[in-house]
């Protein structure tokens, strides 16, 4: 191939064009978001949950039976148009009740989120920002905590208080904070020698901002995914504690509740037993799915 | 060596001071309960009242209640039984706590025997059948809680196809579906566990190496790669009992076996409140010692970990 002068032309100058970026740049949350998108499992869990939430919302609407309403001349029976999903011994409704157990069991989940963040972000962040002896104080608090099931003092708390849903979110409240406060105490730990608390600190700013505006939005990544491993779990609590009998009481309905009046007569109608079983069982999928999906997507080592 | 110690010797300090926050705390909260625990009973003469409370020092005042209980507790004297008469809570612990044991030991040693091996499976056939097929009952296993597992085990096993028996403890055959129900969740997570950590390993410079020092892979996934990716179990066997632990509480309830999990569960509904203090305070020595034990254990198998105070 012939060479020829012709063939070349000056770039022309372009001054600050040059400087600009071609490719939109992407925000942390914006690929995280696009990542947990191409998780298939992730995103299945997603529409589950939402669709839950709306279910546990409006549902109860939809069905012309309330949850303690009986119709005695249909007990035991097995789903029919009129029943969806048949109804139990007593003759209620068992798709109301599984909604008004959904109710409870995102009840429990969202108070577990929202006692995580609170409570632990708070307690993990004043504890790392402070170091030194408080923090070793607050950290051996926590190490008690730690070392014992946390389901023998909701256990023992349910003892105390007498059952019901309040009690359960006390006692739930009380100790599943822990696991976040380790978290996000260490992440503060290393993210308060980063140089943009310096430049915070220089200008002025207080140690409740710095810990709020600073350390805490840049652990967001873990809290997040702690969050929703913490929320299966407190709605396992409270299914636990509803099927031993420390629940929520009759009339109202919880799936534990359900699953455990379902299995003394589950010779005769085992359908009692099926429904809640799914009801829980789908529920923790959707929301382990969802964590998992999460946890790769917002971990920045896997950022592309 | 030396670090070693001074290791071990803060532990053994910190669990002492567990095990007295524990057992206060507990004391303390079975206190609180508004009326004692024979109020609940129907109503009794006011002299036979104040005869159960000489008899059991409940008139005693608090602090001297906790000295007692203390005492009695350095002595490993749990007390009588408020529910059962002529019982004591020792009693109840020794005789049920061997079943509990056994079960849970049939169900770690499930839990491991099919885990690890279906999380190595996993890692080599990263993505084929084997490994879809695995990580699909791992994520069944994750998902369904004990009770339920142990009821549909139960339903189906026992009720329907009428293969195994439905309850009690003590052939191998009534054995099987409890220990079943216990081990699926543990075991759903060392496949898990076991899959991430053989996945990240075998993607390590020193596997690499072997096999570009010519190793067979058979030598290089065994001695190099496997022997790596199970040390998470070991940190995880402390969390694991007291999952075990608890699932006990349902499943023995279910299959009616009289371990100690079904003994604390019905003290709770007696309101048997020496019992469930004792068994509260027996479970978490237990958990507590045991969590030291896998520990040291780790310290001897992983060379990597040296127990020098870290610097913050």
């Amino acid at each position: 191939m012939e060479l020829s002068p012709g063939l070349f032309q000056p770039v022309a100058r372009q001054g600050s064009e040059a400087e600009a970026i071609v490719r939109p740049s992407v925000t942390y949350g914006q690929d995280a978001w696009r990542r947990l998108k191409q998780n298939r499992a992730a995103m299945f869990g997603l529409v589950l949950i939402i669709v839950l939430l709306i279910l546990a919302a409006v549902g109860p609407y939809f069905v012309p039976y309330s949850y303690s309403d009986q119709d005695l001349d249909r007990t035991g029976e097995g789903p029919s148009w009129q029943h969806l999903l048949g109804t139990d011994l007593h003759g209620r409704d068992q798709l109301v009740r599984i909604l008004y157990g959904a109710r409870i069991s995102l009840t429990v989940g969202i108070f577990a989120s929202l006692i995580n963040l609170t409570i632990g972000v708070v307690y993990g962040g004043i504890s790392g920002l402070a170091g030194g002896k408080v923090d070793n104080i607050m950290m051996r608090i926590v190490d008690v905590l730690y070392s014992i099931p946390l389901l023998l003092y909701v256990i023992l708390f349910m003892v105390i208080f007498q059952p019901g849903l309040q009690n359960v979110l006390l006692a739930i409240g009380l100790v599943y904070w822990t696991d976040m406060a380790r978290i996000v105490r260490g992440q503060i730990l290393s993210l308060r020698e980063q140089d943009y608390v310096l430049a915070a600190r220089t200008l002025g700013a207080r140690q409740w901002r710095i810990l709020m505006r600073h350390l805490v939005p840049n652990a967001l990544g873990p809290i997040i995914v702690t969050l929703t491993l913490k929320i299966p779990e407190a709605i396992f609590t409270e299914a636990w504690l509803s099927f031993v009998g420390l629940g929520v009481s009759a009339p109202m309905a919880s799936w534990g509740s359900l699953a455990s009046d379902a299995l003394s007569s589950i010779r005769s109608y085992p359908h009692l037993l099926l429904f809640p079983a799914l009801a829980i069982s789908i529920t923790m999928l959707a929301f382990n799915f969802l964590g998992d999906g999460l946890r790769d997507a917002l971990d920045p080592r896997q950022r592309r | 060596m030396i670090f070693l110690l001074q290791y071990f010797a803060k532990r053994l300090v910190s669990i002492i001071l567990v095990l007295w926050v524990v057992a206060s705390a507990t004391f303390l909260l079975m206190h609180a309960i508004p009326g004692g625990p024979f109020t609940t009973e129907k109503v009794l003469p006011e002299a036979v009242l104040k005869n159960i409370e000489v008899r059991y020092k409940l008139n005693d005042p608090l602090w001297q209640q906790y000295v007692d209980y203390m005492g009695n507790l350095l002595r490993w004297d749990l007390g009588p039984s408020f529910k059962y008469e002529g019982e004591t809570v020792n009693n109840i612990i020794n005789r049920s706590f061997p079943i509990s044991a056994q079960l849970g030991l049939y169900a770690i040693l499930l839990a491991l025997l099919v885990g690890i091996p279906a999380g190595i499976i996993s890692a080599l056939k990263q993505n084929e059948w084997p490994d879809n097929l695995a990580m699909f009952g791992a994520t069944i296993g994750f998902s369904v809680p004990s009770f339920i597992m142990a009821s549909l085990l139960m339903f189906v096993f026992a009720l329907k196809l009428r293969w195994l028996p439905a309850a009690m403890w003590g052939t191998p055959q009534q054995a099987v579906l409890p220990t079943l129900a216990l081990a699926s969740l543990p075991m759903a997570f060392f496949a898990r566990l076991v899959r991430s950590s053989m996945l990240e390993v075998m993607n390590q410079d020193y596997i690499r190496t072997a096999k570009a020092k010519g190793l067979s892979g058979n030598t290089v996934i065994w001695r190099h790669a496997v022997k790596n990716a199970i040390m998470p179990v070991v940190t995880y066997l402390g969390p694991l009992t007291a999952s075990i632990m608890t699932g006990s509480f349902v499943v023995e309830r279910i299959f009616a076996i009289p371990g100690l999990g079904q003994h604390f569960v019905t003290s709770i509904y007696n309101r048997d409140y020496t019992a469930i203090l004792g068994i509260t305070v027996f479970y978490s020595i237990l958990l507590v010692l045991f969590n030291f034990i896998v520990d040291i254990a780790y310290a001897f198998i992983d060379p990597r970990i040296k127990y020098v105070e870290e610097k913050e």
